[in-house]
């Protein structure tokens, strides 16, 4: 057990210790922080132009006003679900591609595999170590954001909304944790980091961006006619084939979940949590899934590899 | 010399597993998309001709005009995959014509030849550019191929030439990425380190400026469209947003430091996915869309400066990473 907490402080010093980790972790935590900032703008500019839309209103002698927007508290932190998705994912993968080749191309595998520690233990060091510092960095996040959320927007979260927040930000953690497995095991398979590096790019460009925007060209449009407005608007809606391609997406789940959680979905935003969680068990199962099996195959090639 | 420096490129580049790996990526998604778009094409053309033939079999003499159908938004989910994946494509390319030559020592090998540094970094563009408008072309091809074949339907001459810039606009795009990737990797000492640095800057400039755009757009915030359910007419909607000039013009400002978000202005006016250009002329459409085309090119030259300057300069290129 020491032999782990050992590998997974010595993970977390180097990874701080790394200019170009630090470059990417800053404008996470950066734009997570500010991501408040400009939730609360755009939604009090929002509020400005339904009043002056109300005053416009008056003006002509219209009588029959629009009512104002509903803002939920959480949906100020949407674009956290976006920063989470693509930059969190791209943090995990800058923090793991090195874990295992860089040791290797330094020749400081060898060294740890000579001393006292079984080699699922280097594994499970190296996931501790990584999750140490995805932890620690939505945390951060998390302690940022809540105080900024109150300060900024001036409105106070209830204990139901704080704990949508704790869950998303759980949920966020092991969505990151996937991959930072999987960034591990392709470490493990290969003693090029850069070739690395950028097969987990490929693979975070296709879960993240292809399959959702594919399945995005396969939902059906409905048109909504604005009387008044004299205007068109397309709401799309999920097909069978939309909904298959989204299976293989851990990210269009993610965002799913995190839309519910952080009540950008108006008609799930006053559920509460447990039957929130409950709706969305199938998108949970299909991110931690493929996580555990990955972890799986790295303790796998970790023990069977003849030279670490 | 620049030209058999421009060969070689294009030989290692067919040898480069990832780059192969993006490429293949890329080709599928561009095939897809076109042959799922040319079947919403085709389904929206036997619609009409099925109720073209239930109206004569009515006996009806006067039918209703074709509508148009806009065969080149067929091409509108290319956009977002050369936003990602031809980005993505490019950034390996130009960082990979640099940091093999560092780190297999070629670099010294060549510029102690009779190979200024200047035909050097020429002919590794030039190079570069074979690959970028050989991969345009491929697509082009493909495009209208399927197009024809898939949609049926016959594309007029500004049809032919709005699609011609769109693919320019591609290429324009894609080469921005790969004289970055090249710059950044000139100018850092390890070609990994520069890979990574070049990856944040395209994940700032193609995510975190359209990303925060979106998210400061007020009519984006309600699905539908915020204006639009507050009951507003698109006069009503400008006079309201003339109040937030300031705000409007900062959001603005964000989008227009992306040249991702150029690429897709200008590219979805020329496939007249975003309304308002169906009658320009396709050199109208550019000309109106000058400031995005501007956006796509000042930055590859600014850059490629740069890179010359650097590279002409350096004193420490004959020093082993």
């Amino acid at each position: 057990m020491n032999g782990i907490v050992t590998l997974a402080q010595k993970e977390a010093k180097s990874a701080f210790r790394d200019h170009i980790f630090l470059l990417i972790t800053g404008l996470f935590v950066l734009l997570s922080v500010i991501s408040v900032y400009i939730g609360s703008s755009t939604k009090n500019a929002e509020l400005q132009a339904y009043h002056d839309i109300v005053q416009l209103l008056k003006s002509q002698g219209i009588t029959s006003l629009p009512s104002p927007p509903v803002i939920y508290p959480l949906s100020v932190l949407s674009n956290l679900i976006s920063y989470v998705s693509m930059i969190g994912s791209v943090v995990a993968i800058f923090l793991g591609f090195e874990s295992f080749s860089g040791e290797r191309n330094n020749g400081t595998l060898k060294l740890i595999a000579t001393r006292p520690i079984y080699r699922d233990q280097i594994v499970s060091g190296k996931l501790l170590g990584g999750g140490m510092v995805i932890g620690s960095l939505l945390g951060v996040i998390l302690i940022f954001n809540l105080v900024l959320f109150i300060l900024v927007s001036g409105m106070t979260p209830n204990t139901s909304e704080i704990l949508r927040l704790f869950s998303f930000f759980l949920i966020a953690f092991v969505y990151m944790m996937v991959f930072y497995i999987a960034t591990m095991f392709v470490s493990l398979k290969t003693n090029d980091s850069a070739f690395g590096f950028m097969l987990m790019m490929i693979i975070w460009l296709a879960i993240s961006f292809v399959l959702p925007q594919l399945a995005d060209s396969q939902r059906s449009f409905a048109y909504a006619l604005s009387a008044a407005a004299q205007t068109v608007t397309q709401v799309p809606s999920d097909t069978v084939v939309s909904k298959m391609i989204e299976l293989f997406s851990p990210a269009a789940q993610f965002q799913s979940i995190g839309k519910d959680l952080l009540q950008v979905i108006p008609e799930t935003a006053d559920i509460n949590l447990g039957g929130l969680l409950l709706k969305q068990i199938g998108g949970l199962i299909e991110i931690v899934i493929p996580g555990l099996a990955v972890l799986l195959l790295s303790y796998r090639a970790a023990q069977k590899e003849e030279v670490i | 010399m620049i030209i058999e420096i421009a060969k070689k490129e294009i030989r290692d580049a067919f040898r480069n597993k990832l780059f192969l790996s993006i490429l293949l990526l890329l080709l599928v998604l561009t095939i897809v998309s076109i042959i799922l778009g040319s079947f919403q094409v085709k389904i929206a053309m036997d619609n009409y001709n099925s109720s073209i033939s239930f109206l004569q079999s009515l006996g009806k003499a006067k039918l209703p005009p074709m509508p148009n159908l806009n065969p080149i938004s067929a091409s509108k989910g290319f956009v977002n995959y050369i936003g990602m994946v031809g980005a993505l494509l490019a950034i390996v390319l130009g960082n990979t014509a640099i940091s093999k030559e560092h780190k297999n020592g070629t670099m010294r090998l060549i510029l102690s030849r009779g190979v200024f540094r200047d035909t050097f970094l020429n002919g590794k563009l030039l190079g570069n550019l074979a690959i970028l408008a050989g991969i345009t072309i491929l697509t082009e091809i493909i495009t209208f191929v399927a197009l024809v074949a898939i949609g049926g339907v016959a594309l007029t001459a500004n049809d032919v030439i709005r699609l011609l810039l769109f693919f320019g606009m591609s290429f324009l795009y894609m080469t921005f990425f790969t004289v970055l990737s090249m710059g950044i990797a000139t100018v850092s000492t390890k070609g990994s380190r520069a890979l990574l640095i070049t990856v944040i800057v395209w994940l700032v400039l193609s995510f975190v400026f359209p990303q925060i755009g979106d998210t400061m757009d007020m009519d984006n915030q309600i699905p539908g469209g915020f204006f639009s359910s507050m009951g507003m007419s698109r006069d009503q909607e400008h006079q309201v947003l003339q109040q937030f000039k300031f705000y409007e013009t900062l959001r603005d400002g964000v989008e227009e430091m992306s040249p991702t978000k150029h690429y897709e202005r200008i590219s979805y006016a020329l496939l007249n996915v975003k309304p308002g250009f169906e009658t320009n002329t396709p050199w109208e459409v550019v000309g109106l869309k000058w400031i995005n085309l501007l956006g796509l090119l000042a930055p590859s030259i600014a850059v490629w400066l740069l890179t010359y300057i650097a590279f002409l300069r350096r004193e420490n290129i004959y020093q082993s990473n």
